[in-house]
């Protein structure tokens, strides 16, 4: 039993350093102005300074931040909508709802991107546009979490029942919804929303297929400028780490949150 | 004409017909029980009578009008619900004004109204906290309080302590009972425990497959069921065929239809009693089991097995396999309609 423990905790150990290992020699690099031999030499903040100093990056960061928001948030209302509708006045139609939301599962994004581009690409219509394009395509790419998130917390909050109790005090569906439910299932919904955030922001495979030449975020700023400038590369690569890692800390703290309310409600 | 008419209520849910024409009366500030089995159609009767399910035929009048097309917004019904079903993101003060604040009522009369009701329910030191810090009777108790406040015309209750434990779930039946009296507000109060509608009811409504089958206070239903279903369902009545009761007793009875003894007017000895108007029968004790102050034997009697309940008493007790004597009054005997 001791035997099983010690090995496993070495290969926990071995798999944590495997994949550490790329994160800290990119931080390393980016810290130092010469690495050539074993150690760095001369370490430095100024690629940092540089970095955090460029206009262009700050606005990538702020793109990319917008590319993620809006699809995120256009699916979550979409979503929430559609749910309510099907949980209150249509529940027959749940089902169809349920595999139209899973099949984007089954598409690569690689794929989905293409598809869509020679779908709709030189059509003239609104969806020909790039960045309606990008945000329709993320739309998509988000679904599935978006839809298993909001419908699991509609079915943990027991909707319906929650929505009679209204009725009979007066409120009807969509007033019971909005002050009720939607309140009542915020955390799971911020919870699937942060998740898919920092999945569209590190996005960076569907926006260079579709949108890269009229719509620059930070990923595609960062892979023009690769080869100019490495550890600058290296420092703007550390911070877009950290952004997704704040972003990961939030959904964390949520999630035990949540748990924790989950608990005292059983208790 | 009654404070709420059930007139030949109908609901069906595709091809199954839950509810097959119930007509009900209930008078102002009657507290009336629907009692019956999982699936007899109570709680379905109960919320086609709140608007949360519509009919397939009939109506409801509720003090002179008629609310069968109302929604369950405009029908000025309170409603506690097996589940609670409080409002997980709002404390105890904020469920009990959310109904308030739709009626528009001004925020002073809502403070007082929802004081008085959380004194009624003893729960006014939790006016701020959030219903999962309650506990199981706590949360129901809100839940009355909430359905009280605004001060319906008839209160329902659809089996709301069926998740509490058996300690408070007594307290409660008292408190629920001490609050509806104090309000005098006409109550329907669905269960399937009987002996919770005998402790809380004025009348006991008694359900079987959709279709009433007696009603009356608990003393009538207890000892004078009609039928069959409401013998065995209400008091574990021994339900005997008229050719089994030919057999048991000895005696040839013109009229074929089943008769319902009740296990406790069942007189238990090692000897004859020799008693005026009575049956008196040899059995063999099977077996027994012990319901709290009463130890319930099986009995066999010419083949037929008779339930007997008898008081817990040290020095009058039978093993199985001792033959007895039975001695059962005539009069205790009640035919049933077939």
């Amino acid at each position: 039993m001791k035997k099983n423990t010690i090995t496993g905790t070495i290969w926990q150990a071995a798999v944590a350093l495997f994949l550490i290992l790329p994160l800290v020699v990119t931080a390393t690099y980016s810290f130092s102005e010469r690495w050539i031999t074993i150690l760095p030499e001369n370490l430095t903040l100024k690629f940092y300074q540089a970095r955090l100093s460029d206009g262009r990056f700050w606005a990538g960061i702020l793109r990319g931040m917008a590319a993620a928001a809006i699809p995120v948030i256009a699916t979550n209302i979409i979503m929430l909508l559609a749910l309510f509708a099907a949980i209150i006045y249509f529940p027959k139609t749940e089902k169809y709802l349920q595999v139209c939301c899973i099949i984007p599962t089954t598409i690569n994004g690689i794929i989905l991107a293409t598809s869509i581009l020679s779908s709709y690409a030189g059509t003239g219509t609104i969806f020909s546009n790039r960045i309606v394009m990008l945000m329709c395509a993320y739309c998509i790419f988000c679904l599935p979490l978006t839809y298993q998130g909001i419908r699991n917390s509609l079915y943990a909050v027991n909707t319906k029942m929650l929505l009679e109790a209204a009725a009979i005090l007066g409120a009807d569906e969509f007033y019971g919804f909005v002050r009720i439910i939607v309140p009542a299932i915020l955390p799971g919904l911020v919870n699937t929303a942060l998740i898919n955030f920092a999945g569209l922001f590190g996005d960076f495979a569907i926006i260079k297929i579709i949108a890269a030449s009229q719509f620059e975020t930070v990923q595609t700023y960062l892979y023009k400028s690769r080869n100019t400038d490495t550890q600058s590369f290296s420092a703007g690569v550390v911070i877009l780490l950290l952004i997704t890692m704040i972003i990961n800390i939030a959904v964390h703290r949520n999630a035990a949150g949540n748990v924790q309310r989950g608990k005292e409600e059983n208790a | 004409m009654s404070y709420i008419e059930f007139n030949e209520i109908r609901k069906s849910f595709g091809e199954n017909e839950v509810l097959k024409g119930v007509s009900l009366s209930v008078e102002k500030g009657e507290f009336i029980s629907l009692l019956g089995p999982s699936g007899c159609g109570k709680s379905t009767l109960l919320r086609c009578l709140a608007g949360l399910e519509q009919v397939s035929g009939g109506s409801f009048i509720l003090d002179g009008t008629d609310i069968t097309e109302r929604p369950p917004q405009e029908r000025e019904i309170g409603m506690v619900f097996q589940q609670y079903s409080l409002f997980p993101n709002m404390t105890v003060e904020q469920n009990l004004a959310f109904g308030l604040e739709i009626k528009k009522m001004p925020k002073e009369q809502i403070r007082t109204e929802i004081q008085g009701a959380l004194e009624m329910v003893g729960l006014t030191d939790k006016r701020k906290e959030y219903p999962a810090r309650l506990s199981g009777g706590q949360q129901q108790r809100v839940a009355l309080a909430r359905a009280i406040v605004s001060k319906p015309k008839v209160l329902l209750l659809d089996e709301p302590l069926s998740a509490i434990d058996a300690k408070l779930r007594k307290n409660l039946q008292v408190e629920i009972r001490r609050i509806q009296k104090e309000l005098n507000i006409t109550t329907i109060f669905v269960t399937h425990d009987q002996d919770e509608a005998m402790l809380m009811s004025d009348r006991i409504c008694l359900l079987n497959e959709g279709t009433i089958e007696q009603i009356g206070n608990a003393v009538e239903i207890y000892t004078n069921p009609r039928t069959k279903f409401a013998a065995s369902f209400i008091g574990h009545y021994n339900v005997l065929e008229w050719n089994q009761f030919s057999h048991m007793f000895g005696e040839r009875t013109e009229e074929k239809s089943a008769i319902a003894i009740r296990p406790e007017v069942i007189s238990m000895s090692h000897a004859k009693q020799n008693h005026e108007n009575s049956y008196e029968v040899r059995g063999t004790v099977m077996d027994s089991q012990s319901v709290g102050n009463v130890l319930r034997y099986h009995v066999q009697v010419n083949g037929i097995s008779l339930r007997v309940d008898t008081l817990f008493r040290s020095f009058m007790l039978f093993q199985n396999g001792t033959d007895v004597w039975l001695s059962l009054e005539k009069r205790n005997c009640l035919r049933l309609a077939n």
